[in-house]
C-alpha cells in the first residue's frame, strides 16, 4: 500500500494528500457537531427528568409515609401533560411495586405487569441515599431515572421515571443527513480546487525531470533549465542548473586524476608484491611454530584439554554482581548452577593423551560421549574449580574421578590453568590431568597388605642395611612386650639375647628358616622360629631386611610332652612283647611237660612240631623289645638264630647238614615277621627231618632277596627230595598246609621246585608287605 | 367537609386488601410510614400515626428550647403509652430526639408538643382541652367527635384501616402549620367551626 503511494506521479500524491486533509478535518468537524448536538438534547431530557423527579418525589412523600396508593397515583398521573415521560414507578423501600404510571401510545401497548427497570449495578435503595443521588441509564432507547424519595432523613420510596428518546433520535439522525449532503459538496468541491492548484508545485519538477531524463540520455551536460519563480522550486531549477555545470567541470578533472592514478597504482602494485613475498616468509615460519606447538600439545604424554571458559567468567561475573560472596556455599546449595557451568565450557581441542586416557576411538569419540567421562563425582571436581576459579585463582588442582568410556573408573588429579595473557576473559585455558588410578589401586593394595600386617599372630620386623627397625608390627611389638613406636629406629638384634646378637650388615644376614632364642623387653627369653630374607632393587641390590617371627614356646612345650609320651609308650611296648613272649615261653614248657608223658611217637611228634612253632613266635617277640623301634625286627638276625636253635633240637650236626643262610639287611614288621619267621620254621624243620635221611649229608639254604618290586623267600636242599606222589597243591600235612595259609597272609604265592633236592620259593610284592631294606 | 363516596370507598377497601397481602409477606421492621396489619394492637398502630404526622407539622421556634431540644409527645393513655415507648423510643422527628412522656393530668404538659389522649379520656375532654388553648400543642385522639369538641386531628377506622380528620382552623391558632401533602391525605379537612 505504502509502495503503491510511493512510485506514484507528484501530481496524484498532492491532490491524494489535499483531499485527505480536507477529509478528514471535514468529516470531524461533523462528527463532533452531531456528537454534541445529541449529547446536549439528551442533557436537556435528563436535566428536565431530574427537575421533575424532583417535584414528583417531594410530592409523593405524605402518600408513601401514610400508605395512600391512590394519592400516589394521583400525583403521578400529573405526568400525563409531559408527553416525553412515558412511564413512571414508585417503589416502597423494600422495592415493592407502589405506583404506576405509564403512558398508551396509540397501537403500542406495553405489558401491564412490566416489572419496574433497574439500573445494570445493583445498587441498593440504601446505596442510594447514602450517595444522595439518584442514578440515569439507557436502556431499549429511553432514558431512565431513579430517585430516593426521602423524609427526615429516611428513605420512604423509590420514583423511577422513564423518557423517551425517540424524538431527540429522529432529529438528529433528519440533521446528521443534511450535514452528510453538505460534506459531500464540500468534498467535490476541495477535489477541484486541489487538482488545479497541485500544478504550481508539480510543473517544474515535471520539466527538470524531462530534462535530467534527456541529459542521462545523451550525456550531454551543457543543457539548462529555465527558471520561473523564486520559491524553493524556482530555486531547485538554479541549483539544478549549477549542478550540470560543476559535473562539466569535475568530469574534466576526473580524466586527469584518473591519468595519475593508473601510473600510481602500477608503482604501488610492485611495491605489494616485493611486501608480498617477505609476508609469505613471515606466515611459514609462523605456520611452522604453530604446528610445533600442535605438535607438542597433541603428542604430549600427559592428557591436556584446551577450553574456552568465557562464558563461565561470564556467569560468575554476574553471579557476583547480583551480591553473592560465598561460592562454596551457592555452588554447593545449587547443583543445578554447577550443571549450567559446565554447560557453558566451550571445549577447543584435547589431545591423544587425552583419547588414550579415557579410551575413547578419537576425539570425536571422546567429545561426542562426555556425558559419560564425566561422573556425579567429577561434578563435585568440578565445583571446587568453580569456587576456586570465583576466588580469583587463575590455577586451580583438583583431584577426582572420571569414567573412560568403557565404563572405568579413573582417579585424577586435574590442574588447571588460565593462559597468560587471558586472564581477563579466561577464553584460553589449559587443563592438564594426571591417572592417579594405578597410584590410588597401588595405595589400596598397601593399605590390605598393611592391615594383613596388622592382624597377623606373626610378628614381621623390617630394617634397614644398618640393622635399624624401620617397621615393625604389633603382633613383634607386643611378643617381645614393646610398643610399635618404642622398635622403630632401634637396632634389630636387640630383640635377640646378647650373646646370640649377630652383627650387620646385611651382607651377613642369615636367610631362611631357623630357630633360635629371643629376649623381651623384661629380660625373659623365648624360643622362636625365624624367616629372614633380603629385600633387593630392580638391579638385586640389597635394600632392606624383613625378618618373620614366630614365637615357638607352646609349639616347643607340646613337642616335649609328644617325646616324652613317646619313651613312655615304648616302655610298655617293650613290657607288652616281654610278657608275650614269656607267656609264648610257658606254653613251650607245658607242652614239653605234656610231651613227657605222651608215649605215641606220633602225636609227641606233632606237639612237638606245635612247640617249635610257638618257640619261633616267642623268639620273634623277643627280638622286637630288643630292637631299637619295637615294631620292626632284623630279620637276618632272627633266622640266624632260629635255625641254630631248630638244629640243636633236632640233633643234626653241623658236618652233616651244612646251614647257608643267605639273607639280605632287612626289617620287618611284626605282622610279617610272624608269618615269614613260621614259613622258616616249617620248611627248615621240613628239611631237617626228611631231606637228608640216614647217613646222607648235604645243605640247606636259606635265601631272602629284598628286591624293588618283590620280595623273595627260598629255603633250599639238596636232600632226597619230596616224594613223587606229593601234589603240592593237594598237600594234606600241616607242615605245608601252615605253609601256604602264611604266605596267603602275606599276599605271596608257593612255588615248589624238584631239582635233585627240593625248592620252595615265596614271592610276595614289595609293596605293602611290611618289609623295609636296612640302610 | 366529608367528602366519602361509596365508589372511592370500594376502591380503597381493594387497595387495603392488596397491600395487606403484600405486608404479610415483607413486614417492616425499620420503616414506620406504611400501614400496620390490623392484628396489631390498635395503640401500635396509632403510635405509628402519630409518628408519621409529626414529621408533617411545623411548631414555631419559640415552642422549643433550643435548636437541639427534643420533640416532646405527650401520651395520656396508659396503653397508648407503652406502644409508643415500645415503638418509638430512640427515633427522630425533623432532626430532633423524639421524648415520650406519659401524663395522667394536663397540668403536667410543660414543654409538650404534641399530646395524644386516650378513649378513656373522652368524657374529660371538656376539662382538657379548654385549658390548651393557645398552646402550640398538637391534639390528636381516636375519639368519635374529638374535633367537634375542640381537638385538632381525629382518628378513626374505616374499612379496618386508621384515617383522620383534621380542623385546621385550631391548629393554626395554636401558632402551628401542617404540611399540604397531609391535607391531601386527609378524609376530612375542618377549616371552621
Amino acid at each position: 500500500m505504502r509502495k503503491a503511494f510511493r512510485d506514484l506521479s507528484i501530481r496524484v500524491k498532492l491532490i491524494i494528500l489535499m483531499m485527505l486533509t480536507s477529509g478528514s478535518v471535514l468529516a470531524l468537524v461533523a462528527g463532533t457537531f452531531l456528537t454534541l448536538e445529541l449529547r446536549s438534547e439528551s442533557r436537556e431530557v435528563e436535566a428536565e427528568l431530574t427537575s421533575l423527579a424532583g417535584v414528583i418525589g417531594f410530592n409523593c412523600r405524605a402518600a408513601l409515609v401514610f400508605a395512600d396508593r391512590s394519592a400516589a397515583e394521583k400525583t403521578l398521573d400529573a405526568l400525563k401533560f409531559r408527553p416525553e415521560v412515558i412511564g413512571a414507578w414508585i417503589l416502597t423501600p423494600a422495592e415493592e411495586p407502589f405506583a404506576r404510571y405509564e403512558r398508551q401510545p396509540a397501537g403500542k401497548l406495553r405489558s401491564a405487569s412490566a416489572a419496574p427497570p433497574r439500573p445494570a449495578s445493583q445498587a441498593t435503595p440504601r446505596d442510594l441515599v447514602a450517595a444522595g443521588g439518584e442514578t440515569h441509564w439507557l436502556e431499549d432507547g429511553s432514558l431512565l431515572l431513579r430517585r430516593p424519595v426521602i423524609l427526615d432523613d429516611e428513605l420512604v420510596g423509590i420514583l423511577v421515571l422513564r423518557a423517551d428518546l425517540g424524538e431527540i433520535r429522529a432529529r438528529v439522525s433528519a440533521l446528521s443527513t443534511a450535514v452528510a449532503a453538505v460534506l459531500l459538496f464540500s468534498f467535490l468541491l476541495a477535489l477541484l480546487l486541489a487538482s488545479w492548484l497541485q500544478r504550481f508545485i508539480s510543473r517544474p519538477i515535471v520539466e527538470m525531470t524531462g530534462l535530467m531524463g534527456e541529459v542521462s540520455r545523451a550525456g550531454n551536460y551543457g543543457l539548462r533549465l529555465a527558471r520561473r519563480s523564486g520559491d524553493e522550486v524556482g530555486q531547485l531549477v538554479s541549483g539544478f542548473n549549477n549542478m550540470l555545470e560543476q559535473i562539466e567541470e569535475r568530469d574534466h578533472r576526473l580524466e586527469e586524476a584518473n591519468r595519475l592514478l593508473e601510473q600510481r597504482v602500477a608503482g604501488r602494485t610492485e611495491e605489494l608484491s616485493r611486501a608480498n613475498v617477505g609476508l609469505g616468509r613471515l606466515l611459514e615460519e609462523y605456520r611452522q611454530t604453530e604446528s610445533r606447538f600442535r605438535s607438542l600439545f597433541e603428542n604430549s604424554p600427559v592428557p591436556l584439554w584446551e577450553e574456552d571458559y568465557s562464558a563461565v567468567k561470564l556467569y560468575l561475573d554476574n553471579l557476583r554482581r547480583s551480591g553473592i560472596e560465598d561460592f562454596a556455599a551457592y555452588f554447593c546449595s545449587r547443583p543445578d548452577a554447577v550443571r549450567e557451568c559446565a554447560q557453558l565450557i566451550r571445549i577447543l581441542n584435547v589431545n591423544q593423551a587425552t583419547v588414550r586416557l579415557f579410551r575413547a576411538a578419537s576425539k570425536h569419540d571422546l567429545l561426542g560421549n562426555l556425558d559419560r567421562v564425566f561422573t556425579a563425582e567429577s561434578y563435585a571436581q568440578f565445583r571446587e574449580e568453580l569456587v576456586a576459579l570465583a576466588q580469583g585463582r587463575t590455577r586451580v588442582e583438583v583431584e577426582g574421578v572420571n569414567q573412560t568410556l568403557d565404563g572405568d573408573r579413573r582417579f585424577v588429579k586435574m590442574q588447571l590453568s588460565v593462559v597468560p595473557g587471558h586472564e581477563e576473559t579466561w577464553a584460553e585455558v589449559i587443563v592438564s590431568l594426571v591417572d592417579l588410578t594405578e597410584r590410588r589401586q597401588a595405595e589400596e593394595s598397601l593399605r590390605r597388605l598393611g592391615k594383613a600386617l596388622e592382624t597377623t599372630r606373626v610378628g614381621i620386623t623390617i630394617s634397614d642395611l644398618e640393622g635399624r627397625i624401620v617397621f615393625t608390627n604389633s603382633a613383634e611389638a607386643s611378643m617381645h612386650g614393646y610398643e610399635i613406636e618404642e622398635l622403630l629406629g632401634q637396632k634389630v638384634n636387640l630383640l635377640g639375647p646378647p650373646e646370640l646378637r649377630a652383627e650387620f650388615p646385611a651382607a651377613n644376614v642369615e636367610t631362611g628358616q631357623r630357630e633360635s632364642l629371643n629376649l623381651r623387653k623384661d629380660g625373659s627369653i623365648f624360643p622362636v622360629q625365624l624367616v629372614s630374607d633380603l629385600v633387593v632393587d630392580a638391579g638385586g641390590n640389597p635394600l632392606a631386611v624383613v625378618t618373620v617371627c614366630e614365637d615357638i614356646t607352646e609349639r616347643k612345650e607340646t613337642e616335649a610332652r609328644l617325646r616324652a609320651s613317646i619313651v613312655e609308650k615304648d616302655v610298655l611296648l617293650k613290657e607288652v612283647h616281654h610278657r608275650v613272649k614269656n607267656n609264648l615261653q610257658i606254653i613251650s614248657s607245658l607242652l614239653n611237660l605234656q610231651m613227657k608223658k605222651i608215649t605215641e611217637a606220633k602225636t609227641r611228634a606233632e606237639l612237638n612240631a606245635t612247640r617249635n612253632r610257638i618257640r619261633s613266635m616267642a623268639l620273634i617277640h623277643a627280638k622286637l623289645y630288643q630292637s631299637k623301634n619295637l615294631s620292626q625286627i632284623n630279620f637276618a638276625e632272627y633266622i640266624e638264630e632260629f635255625s641254630r636253635q631248630l638244629r640243636s633240637l633236632y640233633n643234626v650236626s653241623p658236618k652233616k647238614v651244612k646251614l647257608v643262610l643267605d639273607i639280605d639287611a632287612v626289617y620287618l614288621d611284626v605282622d610279617v615277621a610272624i608269618p615269614c619267621g613260621m614259613i622258616v620254621n616249617e620248611l627248615l624243620t621240613n628239611a631237617l627231618k626228611y631231606a637228608f635221611p640216614e647217613e646222607r649229608s648235604g645243605e640247606i639254604r636259606v635265601v631272602l632277596r629284598s628286591e624293588l618290586s618283590e620280595t623273595v623267600l627260598s629255603v633250599e636242599d639238596n636232600g632226597v627230595g619230596l616224594p613223587p606222589e606229593i601234589d603240592m597243591a593237594r598237600v594234606e600235612t600241616l607242615g605245608l598246609q601252615l605253609v601256604r595259609g602264611l604266605a596267603q597272609q602275606i599276599n605271596g604265592t608257593v612255588t615248589v621246585e624238584q631239582n635233585g633236592g627240593t625248592r620252595v620259593v615265596i614271592r610276595c610284592p614289595a609293596a605293602g608287605s611290611g618289609m623295609q631294606k636296612s640302610v | 367537609m366529608t367528602g366519602r363516596g361509596f365508589e372511592p370507598r370500594m376502591r380503597r377497601c381493594a387497595l387495603y386488601i392488596l397491600a395487606v397481602a403484600q405486608l404479610l409477606l415483607h413486614l417492616p421492621v425499620d420503616c414506620l410510614a406504611i400501614e400496620v396489619p390490623y392484628e396489631y394492637p390498635e395503640a401500635r398502630v396509632e403510635a405509628a400515626f402519630v409518628y408519621n404526622l409529626a414529621k408533617f407539622v411545623t411548631w414555631p421556634e419559640a415552642a422549643f428550647r433550643s435548636p437541639r431540644s427534643p420533640l416532646v409527645l405527650a401520651v395520656l393513655d396508659p396503653e397508648m403509652y407503652e406502644a409508643a415507648r415500645d415503638m418509638l423510643a430512640g427515633r427522630t422527628v425533623q432532626g430532633r430526639s423524639l421524648e415520650i412522656r406519659q401524663i395522667f393530668r394536663p397540668d403536667q404538659l410543660d414543654g409538650a408538643h404534641l399530646l395524644f389522649i386516650g378513649t378513656g379520656e373522652a368524657a374529660r375532654l371538656e376539662q382538657i382541652l379548654p385549658a390548651l388553648h393557645g398552646r402550640p400543642l398538637l391534639t390528636v385522639a381516636a375519639i368519635d367527635g374529638f374535633i367537634d369538641r375542640g381537638g385538632m386531628v381525629e382518628l378513626f377506622k374505616s374499612e379496618r384501616k386508621i384515617r383522620f380528620g383534621v380542623q385546621l382552623q385550631t391548629i393554626r391558632a395554636a401558632g402551628l402549620d401542617i404540611s399540604s401533602e397531609v391535607l391531601l391525605l386527609a378524609s376530612f379537612v375542618r377549616r371552621g367551626r
